[in-house]
Order: C-alpha cells, then sequence, then structure tokens
C-alpha cells in the first residue's frame, strides 16, 4: 500500500514538472515586457554580470554595455548589444530574469546611461581567475575593479 | 515490480516531453538564424546596387537617394549579423566593415545635401568598397545556399536524440561557420577607407592630450580624493588602483561600514579629478531646484570653475531624488564691434546633486580635460553675422531666441564647428537649430524635450 502511494505521489510529482518546469524557467530568448527600457535591461545585465563587485565596478560593466553601442563592431543599441549572441552568460542562461536587480544596480545603470566610464572606453570585460577564450587576453587591458579586467 | 515498471515509463515519458520541447525551441531558433541569414544577403545585395547606382547617377538629388539607401541597408545588415552569427565565429571583423561601408556613404550623401562636392579620390574610394561589398556578397549567397540541407529524413524522436548526442553539429551549423569564417577573413583584409566620420579610424583613435603638471604619487592621489566629494569624511578602507587610457589615473575607492563607497578617478599627471561619485543610498527629496542648482554652482566654484553655464538638467533615481546638471564652459573671440563670447558645448561638466540633502553624489569632467584648451582649436571669428543667420531660418518657425547664441559643437568626436544657435518653435515642438557661423550653412537641429524629470535635446 505504501509502495503504491509512492508511485502514485512520483508520478504526480513528474507530471506536474512535465507541464509546470518549462513555464517557470528563465526564457532568455524572450523580450522584456513593453515597460522593460533600456535602462532596466541595462541594470538587468548588470545584475546578472556584477553582483558582489563593486559599486565602481557595476558602473564599469554597465558603461562598457554603452561604449558597445558607439563603435562599429557591435550592434548600434543597447538592447542589441545586450542580446547579442553569447555576448554575456547571464542573457544565455537567463540568469538576468531570475531577480530584480539592487538599487545600487539601478544606479549603477543610471550613471553609466549619464555616460559616466570609470573604463575610459573599453569595450571587453572579463573575470581573469576563470577560464576564457585566449583570445580575449590578446586586447589591451586598460584597468582592474573588483574582479574583473576591462580592455579595448 | 508494477511500481517500478510504472515509474520508468513515467520518467520517459516525461523525458520525451523535455526532449520534445527543446528540440522545437532549437528549431525556432535556426530558423530565426536562417531569416536573418537570408535578409543579410538580401541587405548586402542591396548595398551592392546602391552604391553602384550611387557612382553611376549624374545627378545630385538621385546621388544622394542612393548613397542614403546604401547606409540604411548597412544598418539592416548590422542587425541581421546580430542574430545571423555562428557559434565559435567572431564577426566583430563583417560588423565593423559593414557600419564604416555605411558611415562612409552617409559622409558622402551628407556632403551633398549641403552643396559640397565629392572628390574624385572619395568616388575612387567608395568603388573600392563596392568591390569589397561584391566579395562579401558572393561568399554570403553561397553560405546562404549551403545552410538550407533539404528537408530531413524522417526519424523517430528517439533516434533524433540519440543522434543530437553523437554529432557535434549538424552540417548546416558546419557550412555557416566555414562561410562566416571566410566572410571575416575577406572584411579584415579590406583597408578602412580615409575619410571623417564617426567610425573613421582617425575618430576611434582620438586620444587625450597630457594634463599639465607634475607626475604625483598615489599616496597624493590619496589625498586629492580624500578631500574631494565628502572632505573629513572618515572611511573603514581606502584602496589605490590604476586605469590606462585617454587621461592615465589613479581610482581611489573609499569604503565605508555599510559597503558604500566613494570611488574618485585622479589624473596621473596635474593630479585633476576627472570623475567622482558617492554610492550611498540617499533619501526621499527634501530641497527644491533651485537649491539644488545653487549647491550645484557653489561645487563648482569651490574646485575652480568661474565662468560655468547650465545647459539641461535631468532627475534621476526611482523617487527622482537627485539631479544631474549639465555645464559648459565660455571663450571669447574678437570681432569686428568688439569681443563675442562662445560657449563651449565639447567641454561638458556633469554635476550629480541628491536632492535629500543637496550632498554632491557625482562629477564627471572627462570631455572638459579632454577638449578644453586643446591646441587643434583655433576660434575665429564668425564670417556670418547673427542677422544673416537668422534669414537662413524657415520663416514660419517662431524664433525664441531675441539673441542667438554663439557656440562651438561637436560633429564628430573630432570635429567641432562654429555656430548661431537658436532656439524656435514650430506648433508645439522646440527646437534647437544651428547655423555655421562659417558657411551660413544650416549645421545641426535639435528637439528639445522639457518636462517636470528634466530638459534635454534629442
Amino acid at each position: 500500500m505504501r509502495i503504491k502511494t509512492l508511485v502514485c505521489l512520483c508520478a504526480a510529482a513528474l507530471i506536474f514538472l512535465s507541464t509546470s518546469l518549462s513555464a517557470d524557467m528563465p526564457r532568455c530568448a524572450a523580450a522584456p515586457q513593453s515597460w522593460y527600457d533600456e535602462f532596466e535591461l541595462l541594470a538587468r545585465v548588470i545584475m546578472g554580470e556584477a553582483t558582489g563587485e563593486p559599486f565602481l565596478g557595476m558602473v564599469a560593466v554597465g558603461a562598457v554595455i554603452v561604449n558597445r553601442t558607439k563603435d562599429p563592431a557591435f550592434p548600434p543599441t543597447i538592447a542589441g548589444v545586450i542580446y547579442d549572441p553569447d555576448a554575456f552568460e547571464s542573457v544565455t542562461n537567463g540568469l538576468i530574469w531570475t531577480q530584480n536587480p539592487t538599487d545600487e544596480m539601478y544606479r549603477a545603470a543610471e550613471l553609466a546611461l549619464n555616460g559616466y566610464d570609470p573604463t575610459y572606453g573599453c569595450t571587453f570585460f572579463w573575470n581573469p581567475y576563470k577560464p576564457v577564450s585566449p583570445w580575449i587576453w590578446t586586447r589591451p587591458i586598460v584597468t582592474q575593479i573588483g574582479n574583473h579586467v576591462f580592455a579595448y | 515490480m508494477w511500481a517500478l515498471a510504472v515509474a520508468c515509463v513515467l520518467a520517459l515519458a516525461f523525458g520525451l516531453t523535455q526532449y520534445k520541447e527543446a528540440r522545437s525551441a532549437r528549431t525556432r531558433m535556426q530558423a530565426a538564424q536562417q531569416r536573418a541569414l537570408f535578409n543579410l544577403v538580401t541587405h548586402v545585395e542591396n548595398l551592392e546596387a546602391s552604391l553602384a547606382k550611387a557612382r553611376a547617377s549624374s545627378s545630385v538629388g538621385q546621388q544622394v537617394n542612393f548613397l542614403t539607401a546604401g547606409w540604411l541597408n548597412c544598418q539592416a545588415a548590422r542587425s541581421d549579423l546580430s542574430l545571423a552569427g555562428a557559434d565559435g565565429v567572431d564577426l566583430s571583423g563583417p560588423r565593423r566593415f559593414v557600419a564604416t561601408v555605411g558611415d562612409f556613404a552617409l559622409v558622402l550623401s551628407q556632403k551633398l545635401a549641403r552643396g559640397e562636392t565629392v572628390t574624385p579620390d572619395e568616388w575612387a574610394e567608395l568603388a573600392r568598397l563596392e568591390d569589397g561589398v561584391k566579395e562579401l556578397s558572393g561568399v554570403l549567397a553561397k553560405t546562404a545556399q549551403a545552410s538550407v540541407t533539404g528537408p530531413r529524413p524522417a526519424r523517430s524522436a528517439l533516434l533524433e536524440m540519440a543522434a543530437s548526442f553523437t554529432r557535434g553539429s549538424s552540417r548546416a551549423a558546419d557550412s555557416l561557420n566555414h562561410g562566416f569564417s571566410e566572410i571575416d577573413q575577406i572584411t579584415q583584409s579590406i583597408p578602412a577607407p580615409v575619410y571623417d566620420g564617426p567610425f573613421s579610424e582617425k575618430n576611434l583613435e582620438a586620444q587625450a592630450l597630457a594634463q599639465p603638471g607634475p607626475l604625483i604619487s598615489d599616496e597624493r592621489a590619496k589625498q586629492i580624493a580624500l578631500s574631494f566629494l565628502t572632505p573629513g569624511e572618515s572611511f573603514q578602507s581606502v584602496s589605490v588602483g590604476t586605469v590606462e587610457g585617454a587621461i592615465p589615473s589613479y581610482v581611489v575607492t573609499a569604503k565605508r561600514q555599510d559597503g558604500s563607497e566613494v570611488a574618485t578617478t585622479v589624473a596621473k599627471q596635474g593630479g585633476a579629478v576627472v570623475m567622482a561619485t558617492d554610492s550611498a543610498p540617499r533619501g526621499a527629496g527634501a530641497i527644491g531646484m533651485e537649491e539644488a542648482r545653487n549647491k550645484a554652482m557653489e561645487f563648482l566654484k569651490s574646485k575652480g570653475f568661474q565662468s560655468l553655464e547650465e545647459t539641461g538638467w535631468r532627475k534621476r533615481g526611482a523617487n527622482a531624488n537627485r539631479v544631474v546638471f549639465a555645464y559648459v564652459p565660455h571663450t571669447e573671440v574678437s570681432a569686428e564691434g568688439g569681443n563675442l563670447k562662445v560657449c563651449l558645448y565639447p567641454d561638458t561638466v556633469k554635476v550629480e546633486v541628491s536632492l535629500d540633502t543637496g550632498a554632491i553624489v557625482s562629477f564627471d569632467q572627462m570631455n572638459y580635460l579632454i577638449t578644453h584648451g586643446h591646441p587643434g582649436r583655433v576660434l575665429r571669428a564668425p564670417i556670418i553675422s547673427a542677422a544673416e543667420a537668422r534669414s537662413v531660418l524657415k520663416p514660419e518657425l517662431q524664433v525664441e531666441t531675441a539673441e542667438p547664441r554663439l557656440c562651438v559643437i561637436p560633429i564628430l568626436p573630432t570635429t567641432e564647428v562654429m555656430a548661431w544657435e537658436f532656439r524656435v518653435r514650430s506648433g508645439n515642438d522646440t527646437y534647437l537649430v544651428y547655423i555655421n557661423a562659417m558657411t551660413g550653412k544650416e549645421q545641426v537641429v535639435l528637439q528639445l524635450i522639457e518636462d517636470e524629470s528634466g530638459a534635454m535635446s534629442v
């Protein structure tokens, strides 16, 4: 009797999972709702890429995204840069939609959009303590803020 | 036993459902990627045709049309390139090439529209780029054809799943990778045109001048930083880093107990504060705009800025509890009848004031340090008078400016012109129209947007 109950519970759990899991998972390909503007999107990527970094590191990540919009090698809009395939891991894996940015992250996004650029025009950043493509190390490094290095 | 069998069947059903969803998502993604690739082929073909027609046309109006169409196709192709990318292939080269071709076409069309002449060298440069576009177009067409592998043989979901575990990439993906690698090589081999546009190498590589004054130590930078935004405040820790680039600087980060920080960037040569920001959380707005304005001006005067003029402001923060003011300095040029005041728009300084206590929470003079006093800036008396400039405006515009303002405006990162600024109204909209003070031609038109959250031009 107990085994039957256990099986029924397992079956119910599996059916529930099969129907609901995909709906609850962050959908990285989904477009943001219309009320999300570039500011919201930028704050979310700062959250995804710079959580745990110092405040200036958050501003710097936002500034890199803004700088890319002015570089011919990248798309010309904030949304275009952020959704560029595989440009940001937190966008690809949907991390940016799993929680809300903090006030500090919104402020970092504001400053970056306002032109505040502690990287002096960098278009790349990465964590030097994690494995990355060897190509990225060919870029001239301009500064290190927290756990990220920033490069042209 | 039965229970185990049921559990296995349910697990299998669950696995298949998930697999079908994943396959469907992958198919949709591939379809979007292919659509972008075919759009890219079309836009690059249209670009090639537009450039060729512009060169063949003898009418200036038609040349402007074709060059502008070329630029529009480049914009569309840049967007396509973002979506059509293949895994592991760097598309920055093709993107830069397409953006530069579009930029060059736009610069030529603007020259023609202003009544200037496109030189034979510029037409030759356009022909050279057109050859590159033609080569790109051919490879793209081949890549698009190869990416279409035709209808797939009908296979069961289980077989398909097994195949997806064993194969690294499909034939379509392989051909895409190969095609994009070839495109990358082609675009890297075409030299960029020499011209004066936003994406020209000259403007992308614009460098700042060294700031006057001796090199300072990191200890001196720390002193300068700690006495700048919050003088007298003691911090839990202070660290000093560096940043290279336009103005090599020290970055002094002072942390408080609550985790907030004041970060100040100090130029290594001369010790000027390039930018500074305070991340402390701020309370609700308690002071008015006028008081905030006075606080910002007091701060600027205390830092040695004597004659700055406010050019715009914008409220920031979740409760609009901060306001950013933009300021520009003046200079004078001697002209017939006395000196004329000139407003220097490229030399912007920004100050952010918190509306809870009036504290200064950010400061940025990067642009000022780069352009102010640049030896390349030679200001001459305007050839066109204010009255002559006014006569260029459309008669139906209602001019609000009693006396137009003479100013220097940035056209490109390394190019600026002197212009007369008129504030005009058309219906309910307000505009700033800039008439070139040397040529008398309309240079820039900006729309002024003013509401309770700020005044800015777009």
